[in-house]
């Protein structure tokens, strides 16, 4: 691999598709995975995917019910209730040579052959199961795309209780440890400390810990999770004492002992799941895991128009519109503003393109969760910004290039001009026509008029407005089929106007016995 | 894009693949080995190990796919920074990983607390994404370490790629 990766350098595209082909073809069997929770793309979703280690070939069934008891266990517990819609949840059905896991401390001791080669009693600790990280990352590899992978699981087929913590985590489907893989979830999702004061991992009390849910901090105003210095911002209530004593669970305050130390370092509740299990996260855990959640997943899945510069024209209408994640049980906040001022509050927006000139529409999108109290990085908040571009609504004239010709021919070799009518007819007035804003070329916008005549050329009793161009400023090439005329009247109406063209001489050596008399001025 | 799977890579991943390519939508894929300290064991207590921090390019590939993107990443002392440089020294991509040495062994003590101790692998990988780009040089691999004001970042090394 790291040949041909090498030869990449020095081929070119297609050679290295081909290159990138052959590879693909030589690589291994990706294993089935099946996605069994399915909110949304996973370019705005956190990804869990789930391995499962000493099933069976026959052990498929009991496998998918071990996986779904499991994932139902973890979004059991909030934040992740309250948020299970944020995750994806993606199964890859790993078969095994043999059931169950390693167990070494046994007398005699179990060996399996697993695909995962999971083992208790991993480092001397009896309900440590340590997995092969090398064959994991085999797996995830060659079948787990590489945004589905945010939060990797080993689940592994032993009752026995078991697990670890870390970059994968690893659990045995005793029911029990679904709260251990929710404690490992709050370090390597959560960036959370342990809140327990037993040793090791040693003590460090010296210094201010980075976690968002430790600190040695005991001035209230001081308090990182009570920024602010209470409500709204913080959580610890003016009522409640600082350093804290109570034993009532699910109050903020600042408690003694956390992260391995016994005194000086404090914790945000009495207790939490970051300091046991068959508890609660608690406030400030769950407000961190849920920022967490946001650090991979927008407010808004999706906006419309993908477009960031809308042209309307005065009369016209927009829709726009936003797609959300839906918290299990509350609702996104949308307001849509327009130059400013909010215009609406639901997901979609419609604008009325109604005044001539610049405007802005933007969407801001905001989860009101009370779940959280600061959100110093402003995750929980996405906008988008539109600029609108409204032009005022173009009146059709009809027009006629070279009136005495019934053949548009343009001659784009020549130096000489052409004329273009705008005919007063079905109540428009040609008169009314401000010839200082008339263009005429390929797009209507490029020349403008050297001379400018009015008299009755279709015959019908009314003035009809003569423009004359020349013809090098027209800005058309050899092939187009139309050229459009612009401008507006006296009184800011536009108007626009096409006629169908044919290019001649575009071709040095072909003869051109028309073209002259087609450029011929004298017949117009 | 999206890869349509299948129980198998077959000529519709190939084709996928193929389409990405020439949107444009590939990353690489790359697998570092990390030998993290000089001692027998599988896991030690990091503390009671020499580091040793040699990393071995495992494997390299392209495919298609989207980089995952941090919103608000935040930094912690469980991961790793990787900045991936091109040949002129430039930074153009940064990421931050968890740790892969880490492996916390964490149990309920009879008084209803956690107890644990922090481990770490002796032997480890690295499974990254990067951006699909000719001109990458090297990876570079940092441990951040908090001061108790601010983090800093310990070089752990660099992995070339060219």
């Amino acid at each position: 691999m790291k040949i041909i990766c090498l030869g990449f350098q020095k081929l070119g595209t297609v050679t290295a598709v081909i290159i990138l082909l052959i590879t693909l073809t030589h690589g291994a069997w990706a294993e089935p995975i099946t996605t069994i929770r399915n909110n949304g793309d996973s370019a705005n979703r956190v990804d869990l995917v789930v391995l499962g280690d000493g099933y069976a070939v026959n052990e498929i069934a009991k496998y998918e019910s071990d996986v779904e008891s499991f994932v139902r266990g973890l979004f059991a517990q909030e934040p992740f209730t309250e948020y299970q819609r944020y995750f994806n949840v993606h199964r890859v059905d790993l078969i095994s040579n043999q059931p169950g896991a390693d167990h070494p401390e046994r007398n005699p001791p179990v060996f399996r052959d697993t695909a995962l080669d999971a083992t208790y009693n991993c480092a001397g600790i009896q309900r440590l199961i340590c997995v092969n990280i090398a064959k994991v990352n085999d797996v995830l590899s060659r079948s787990v795309p590489a945004d589905q992978r945010e939060v990797v699981l080993v689940l592994v087929n032993d009752n026995e209780y078991g697990g670890s913590g870390g970059a994968i985590a690893v659990a045995s489907i005793n029911s029990a440890v679904v709260e251990l893989v929710l404690h490992e979830l709050g370090h390597s999702f959560g960036l959370l400390a342990d809140e327990y004061t037993d040793s090791p991992p040693s003590c460090n009390n010296i210094v201010e810990p980075p976690e968002p849910n430790v600190t040695k901090e005991t001035s209230r105003s001081l308090i990182k999770w009570n920024f602010g210095g209470g409500s709204p911002t913080g959580w610890i209530e003016l009522s409640t004492p600082v350093p804290t004593n109570s034993i009532t669970p699910g109050v903020p305050g600042l408690y003694q002992g956390a992260k391995y130390c016994p005194a000086g370092l404090y914790r945000p509740t009495f207790n939490s799941k970051m300091r046991s299990l068959d508890v609660p996260f608690e406030q400030i855990n769950s407000e961190q895991l849920v920022k967490r959640i946001y650090n991979w997943a927008s407010p808004i899945d999706s906006s419309e128009p993908s477009e960031s510069i809308v042209n309307l024209v005065s009369g016209q209408i927009q829709i726009f519109d936003v797609t959300l994640p839906q918290p299990l049980n509350h609702s996104l906040d949308v307001t849509w503003k327009v130059n400013g001022d909010t215009a609406a509050t639901t997901e979609q927006f419609i604008f009325s393109a109604s005044s001539v000139g610049s405007h802005t529409v933007e969407v801001f999108v905001t989860d009101p969760t009370v779940l959280v109290r600061n959100d110093a990085g402003g995750v929980l908040k996405q906008s988008r910004r539109w600029d609108i571009i409204v032009e005022s609504a173009r009146k059709l004239v009809a027009i006629d290039i070279r009136p005495k010709s019934d053949a548009n021919k343009i001659n784009l070799k020549s130096a000489q001009s052409i004329n273009v009518a705008v005919f007063s007819i079905n109540g428009f007035d040609a008169m009314a026509v401000d010839p200082n804003s008339v263009r005429f070329g390929a797009k209507g916008t490029e020349a403008v008029p050297i001379h400018v005549g009015r008299r009755d050329v279709d015959g019908d009793g009314t003035r009809d407005l003569v423009v004359r161009f020349r013809i090098q400023d027209l800005g058309i090439r050899c092939g187009d089929t139309s050229a459009t005329l612009s401008g507006q009247t006296f009184t800011s109406l536009a108007i626009i106007g096409s006629s169908p063209i044919r290019t001649v001489q575009c071709k040095p050596s072909a003869p051109q016995p028309e073209e002259n008399r087609s450029v011929s001025l004298g017949k117009q | 894009m999206k890869i349509i799977r299948f129980t198998f890579v077959g000529l519709v991943i190939e084709l996928s693949l193929l389409t990405s390519v020439l949107m444009g939508q590939t990353i690489q894929e790359v697998r570092i080995g990390w030998d993290a300290y000089r001692a027998p064991a599988p896991q030690v207590g990091p503390s009671t190990a020499r580091p040793a921090d040699i990393f071995t390019l495992l494997a390299r590939r392209s495919l298609a796919g989207l980089l995952p993107r941090q919103r608000n990443p935040q930094i912690s002392v469980d991961q790793i920074v990787i900045l991936t440089v091109n040949v002129e020294g430039t930074e153009i991509d940064g990421q931050l990983i968890p740790d892969p040495r880490i492996l916390r062994a964490e149990q309920p003590a009879p008084n209803g607390e956690l107890r644990g101790e922090v481990l770490q692998h002796v032997n480890t990988e690295l499974l990254i994404t990067i951006p699909d780009d000719p001109t990458i040089a090297e990876l570079r691999l940092y441990k951040p370490r908090w001061t108790g004001t601010t983090f800093v970042l310990d070089w752990l090394g660099a992995i070339p790629l060219r």
